[in-house]
């Protein structure tokens, strides 16, 4: 039976590769009996669906409204793009 | 139209329907775009940088924009190859990572396996958490506190949803590589938001 410690190694690796079924039982049962484990499968669950569903449906406030591009660069760009307009 | 021709103001092609022109791109989608590449590349000057090539890359493209998208979907598309062009320059000049990943397990398991601190419990339904800006701007530090590899790795996979493949080629990493990269990252970033957002 996998350890707490192979239980998370083998989880990060289901989300990128298939395991073969008997794996997936054993950690099936890893994470009926184990509470440390059974949050953090959950925890990685909440993190996919985060990063899958949420962020991309564009209803992600964002991460830091105020964040722009300096004047600087602003002015680069704007040069640039009237240079080879 | 002559393929000759350069492609300036002077030889005025039909401005795709529905593309705004190029003098008032970076007034109307610069911020945006800087943003997401901010998220994903975690320094400023980089970002910058991707957001200008995202542009120039763009003004190339501007009459095969099609109005079937919008237009700051078919920028960010251009932006999401450049950010991985980024990624995939950076990994070649960077020296291999050394640090070892027994080192960092150690931290979170003990000699028998065990956790040494378990997870907390995440109540709440997500929407409590993800419609909070405080929410994303934790995500976005504890992002940027992962090692360089470990979080391009993470970024290039589970924002970018890039596939394995994809990310082991831009990373120029073995498939084993990879999964010790993700799995480092995957454990210190929630460990990081379990800290920083689920307890406090």
């Amino acid at each position: 039976m996998p350890s707490c410690r192979e239980f998370t190694e083998l989880l990060s690796q289901s989300l990128d590769q298939r395991l073969p079924w008997w794996r997936r039982w054993q950690m099936r049962l890893h994470v009926l009996i184990c509470v440390p484990c059974n949050r953090f499968q959950r925890q990685l669950r909440f993190l996919k669906a985060a990063l899958e569903e949420y962020l991309p449906s564009g209803k992600a406030p964002k991460a830091q409204p105020d964040l722009a591009l300096s004047p600087r660069a602003r002015e680069r760009i704007r040069r640039l793009l009237r240079e080879r307009f | 139209m002559s393929k000759e021709q350069p492609l300036n103001s002077k030889n005025p092609l039909p401005q795709s329907p529905g593309l705004p022109e190029p003098a008032r791109w970076v007034d109307l989608y610069g911020d945006s775009l800087f943003r997401y590449a901010v998220f994903r590349l975690r320094k400023r000057e980089a970002a910058e940088d991707v957001v200008q090539e995202t542009f120039l890359a763009a003004l190339e493209a501007r009459t095969r924009f099609r109005n079937r998208s919008s237009v700051k979907t078919w920028l960010i598309g251009i932006l999401k190859r450049k950010i991985a062009d980024h990624l995939r320059r950076e990994r070649q000049m960077s020296p291999p990572d050394a640090s070892a990943a027994a080192d960092m397990l150690d931290y979170f398991f003990d000699h028998r396996g065990k956790w040494r601190l378990s997870p907390g419990r995440w109540g709440g339904d997500p929407s409590d958490h993800l419609e909070r800006d405080e929410f994303w701007q934790v995500f976005r530090r504890c992002l940027g506190k992962l090692p360089p590899m470990a979080a391009n790795a993470f970024v290039l996979r589970q924002l970018e949803g890039a596939s394995s493949a994809e990310v082991r080629r831009s990373l120029s990493v073995s498939a084993a590589n990879l999964w010790v990269l993700l799995h480092r990252a995957r454990l210190r970033l929630l460990h990081c938001l379990d800290l920083n957002w689920f307890s406090s």
